[in-house]
């Protein structure tokens, strides 16, 4: 039996405005609302509501047969409360229908599992209140921030009781001979059970299918309905397999724009997988693996940091360079400063900056995706970034001096 | 008495220490009575007559014809821009660019008989050479060769006494101005490719600073350091060579702080170029950051160093302890002036050096490098072998731990430089007109 897992992840940060030295503990705020807030518009319109639309349709078409994962961190909930509160709306509908799964991660989106663990563990809690607070449910799955994960990470993650499953990557490297279409369990005495990413079939969609020079060009959904169940043939006829699809939301309508047929590709391919896959395959929720898989799993040892980006699939976009690890180290002591004097203003200001993106923005590593970085930064380049960034952090702290 | 003015930057966008100089000596030259027409390296084709102090500041465009003027004033649908609005569409450059950045070669082209007029064997080589130097590049070499012609346009519309052309850029435009009309050319040394290089440089700028200078009829220096310097690399006259310190124009309302900082400032304020010595105040800032963590150092300043020093300073993990601006405008040096409580200037080879003077007289204790012009008319600052961090260090971990004598050591230092004016340099330099004049 194959199982299909789709996840979907949805994320904005808030971003900073471009500071000069002298806005350095100043009254006005260092984020820019209005950027955000525009950005926010464009997205929702072109993407978040088609799509999640689309996805209410096709779990109603199918009578409660198709399902998928959804992650939404913090920074974007907030801004959607605050500037198109339908979108909420639409993701509480998905959530009533029990066929969307809500995953937990760091509220802020942020790289906290790196660089200080109390932190993190803070930040799950929060993404997790939120999450309850909201929408009334209680996430058993967890997905890391670009999907980073090591052993370390497991052993984070180890007192949260009602986290049993988590999401990376499916990384050749620490693979090796084994494939990404079984659960793996995590190391050592860690109980969770880790769903790895099919990467060649996830970036199929959201890399590859508006490339016009891929050798595959155009995707049809048929084709890659096929592909889905081709990896039925890779285990016994008893076995539970899974071909875990994980991506941005944004793939559908922003990332390929509308007029690449993204959302009638959207549409048809859980129809045609049914079609294909007759009673071999069926769609499952991240969370109800726990249910199904009872037997033996064998132990999956990360001893370095995977994560789903570029085809490296490392930690180097993010923390690869001395600028990003320099400007981490700087937010995470003035956190700490700001921890110890009880200072909720600074903290929330400082935690805002922790998302991935500000220390994504200054990524130099050679072989950096520079499609995606263009799309992702509003910065000319690294070091304007990571200029920006320290004034930030500076402001926190002559705010707090 | 009449001056064609000839410099590649002047205020209000530029900020450096050449714009600055120019600007004190046409201030305080309009003060005692010279005219000038300046020329800068605007892509309209204009200049600026001179008379007043007060159009020292207020520049007004004169075009060269009425053709251009009514196209520029066609394209330009609102007259009601500010000065500096309009001086930009006029073209003029907004970062520095003494130093060259660009070499690519390109096709022959048009002015070379502006070089052709003199008779003299060792002269005529030195003109070749030039030419082919100029004519044969784009970048910045394309830009000298576009002066010159607009230098020659404007030497044959209006009437002047003698030409004083500031650094390489201006050189053959001066040249050819001195040829076209037979009056005499000063050219004025700021810096030399030795120092802008740190070594040996450009040879095609050593050939232009060496015939500019050995073709002028005086050549002003801004030190005995830089004089020392194209006395023995260029070989050029003692006896033709004047040296006139730079000099400082004092603000009256810079008394008061405007910190933005809690903890002391440190502060470097220049192009980040080897010249400077931009890595020696990183070292330092190392240095200090390690036993003294509460302060800021911060760097302000473009160039082509300056993505390796933001690496290194990252790598040394100063957090926000080391800050970098990037380009300052004229207000904002003033405003990070005020808010600051130490300078260093680590120049490697500095022929005058204007900011520390402007430092001092923002009551900042400063630190120059002994390797500067600066250093010959200054007492009341520490002055260190720019190679020596560790020196540099201690005074500056002694001035931190004795904010009383931080502030005693600005005091003075401010006392002092309200006595460099540029009333005095600039009569050394009417003096230098006069004795042209006199002698043709």
């Amino acid at each position: 039996m194959l199982n299909i897992v789709p996840y979907f992840q949805m994320h904005q940060p808030f971003r900073l405005k471009k500071l000069s030295i002298f806005d350095i503990g100043k009254e006005n705020s260092i984020f820019d609302n209005e950027l955000d807030k525009s950005l926010i518009t464009r997205i929702s319109e072109k993407s978040y509501i088609p799509a999640l639309e689309i996805l209410l349709n096709l779990v109603t078409k199918h009578d409660g047969r198709f399902k998928f994962g959804l992650s939404l961190t913090g920074p974007l909930i907030q801004q959607l409360l605050l500037y198109n509160p339908k979108v909420i709306d639409l993701v509480q509908k998905l959530i009533n229908t029990k066929c969307c799964e809500i995953l937990a991660e760091t509220y802020y989106h942020s790289l906290a599992s790196l660089y200080d663990e109390n932190e993190f563990i803070h930040q799950v809690n929060k993404h997790i209140n939120t999450i309850y607070s909201l929408f009334g449910v209680v996430p058993t799955t967890f997905r890391n921030t670009e999907l980073i994960y090591s052993n370390k990470i497991a052993d984070m993650l180890r007192g949260f009781k009602t986290l049993n499953i988590i999401l990376t990557e499916g990384a050749e490297k620490i693979l090796e001979w084994k494939l990404p279409i079984r659960p793996y369990k995590a190391y050592g005495k860690n109980p969770q059970l880790i769903l790895l990413r099919h990467h060649i079939l996830s970036e199929d969609i959201s890399i590859n299918f508006n490339n016009k020079n891929w050798k595959e060009y155009p995707l049809t959904a048929e084709k890659y309905a096929k592909w889905c169940m081709d990896l039925n043939y890779s285990g016994n006829s008893d076995e539970s397999l899974y071909c875990n699809i994980f991506m941005d939301l944004e793939t559908f309508g922003e990332h390929h724009d509308d007029s690449t047929g993204i959302f009638e590709f959207l549409k048809d391919w859980p129809t045609l997988i049914f079609k294909i896959g007759k009673n071999d395959v069926r769609f499952t929720l991240p969370f109800e693996i726990m249910n199904i898989e009872n037997s033996k799993h064998d132990v999956l040892n990360v001893k370095d940091y995977i994560s789903w980006n570029s085809y490296k699939k490392d930690i180097s976009a993010f923390a690869g360079n001395e600028m990003q690890k320099n400007s981490q180290m700087a937010l995470y002591k003035q956190l700490n400063e700001a921890k110890l004097k009880g200072d909720e203003v600074s903290l929330e200001i400082l935690r805002k900056l922790s998302s991935s993106d500000n220390a994504f923005y200054m990524a130099t590593a050679p072989f950096l995706d520079t499609a995606a970085f263009k799309y992702f930064s509003y910065y000319p380049n690294a070091e304007t970034a990571y200029q920006n960034f320290l004034y930030a952090i500076a402001h926190v702290e002559e705010l707090m001096a | 008495m009449k001056v064609l003015f000839l410099t590649w930057e002047f205020p209000p966008f530029i900020s450096g220490g050449l714009a600055m100089a120019c600007y004190g000596m046409v201030k305080s030259l309009l003060k005692k009575g010279v005219e000038f027409t300046l020329v800068l390296p605007t892509s309209a084709d204009v200049y600026f007559h001179l008379v007043k102090p007060e159009d020292a500041d207020q520049l007004t465009p004169i075009f060269i014809d009425d053709k251009t003027k009514s196209e520029f004033e066609y394209s330009l649908n609102n007259s009601n821009i500010s000065n500096i609005e309009f001086l930009k569409l006029l073209g003029v450059s907004e970062t520095p660019e003494t130093y060259l950045s660009s070499s690519d070669f390109v096709e022959f082209m048009s002015i070379e008989r502006y070089f052709e007029v003199s008779n003299e064997i060792n002269t005529k080589n030195i003109l070749k050479e030039i030419k082919e130097n100029i004519l044969s590049s784009s970048g910045l070499f394309k830009k000298v060769r576009e002066f010159s012609i607009k230098v020659s346009k404007i030497a044959k519309l209006v009437d002047f006494d003698c030409i004083h052309a500031h650094d390489w850029l201006c050189y053959p435009a001066g040249i050819v101005a001195a040829n076209m009309s037979g009056k005499p050319l000063i050219c004025h040394i700021h810096a030399t490719e030795f120092d802008r290089s740190g070594g040996t440089g450009d040879e095609r700028i050593h050939k232009i600073e060496y015939a500019g200078l050995s073709l002028a009829d005086r050549v002003i220096s801004v030190s005995n350091y830089t004089a020392n310097i194209i006395v023995n690399r260029y070989r050029v006259d003692t006896s033709k060579i004047r040296v006139v310190h730079n000099a400082f124009h004092l603000k009256t309302d810079n008394g008061e702080k405007k910190r933005i900082f809690k903890d002391p400032v440190i502060l470097f304020l220049g192009r980040i170029t080897l010249q400077k010595g931009p890595e020696y105040f990183l070292e330092v800032a190392k240095r200090v950051i390690e036993t003294y963590p509460l302060v800021r150092f911060i760097m302000v300043g473009t160039g082509d160093l300056a993505k390796r020093l933001i690496q290194k300073s990252a790598e040394y993990k100063l957090l926000t302890r080391f800050l970098f601006t990037g380009f300052m405008n004229r207000e904002e040096v003033e405003a990070i002036l005020s808010a600051s409580d130490i300078m260093i200037l680590p120049s490697v080879s500095e022929p005058f050096g204007i900011a520390p003077l402007e430092a001092m007289s923002f009551g900042i204790a400063t630190i120059i490098s002994k390797q500067s012009g600066v250093s010959e008319v200054v007492n009341n600052v520490y002055k260190v072998n720019f190679w020596d961090v560790e020196e540099m260090s201690n005074i500056i971990l002694d001035l931190l731990s004795n904010p009383e004598k931080m502030r005693e050591m600005g005091q003075k230092a401010r006392q002092e430089v309200e006595k460099i004016q540029w009333d005095k340099s600039a009569d050394l330099i009417l003096k230098c007109y006069k004795e042209l004049l006199c002698s043709t």
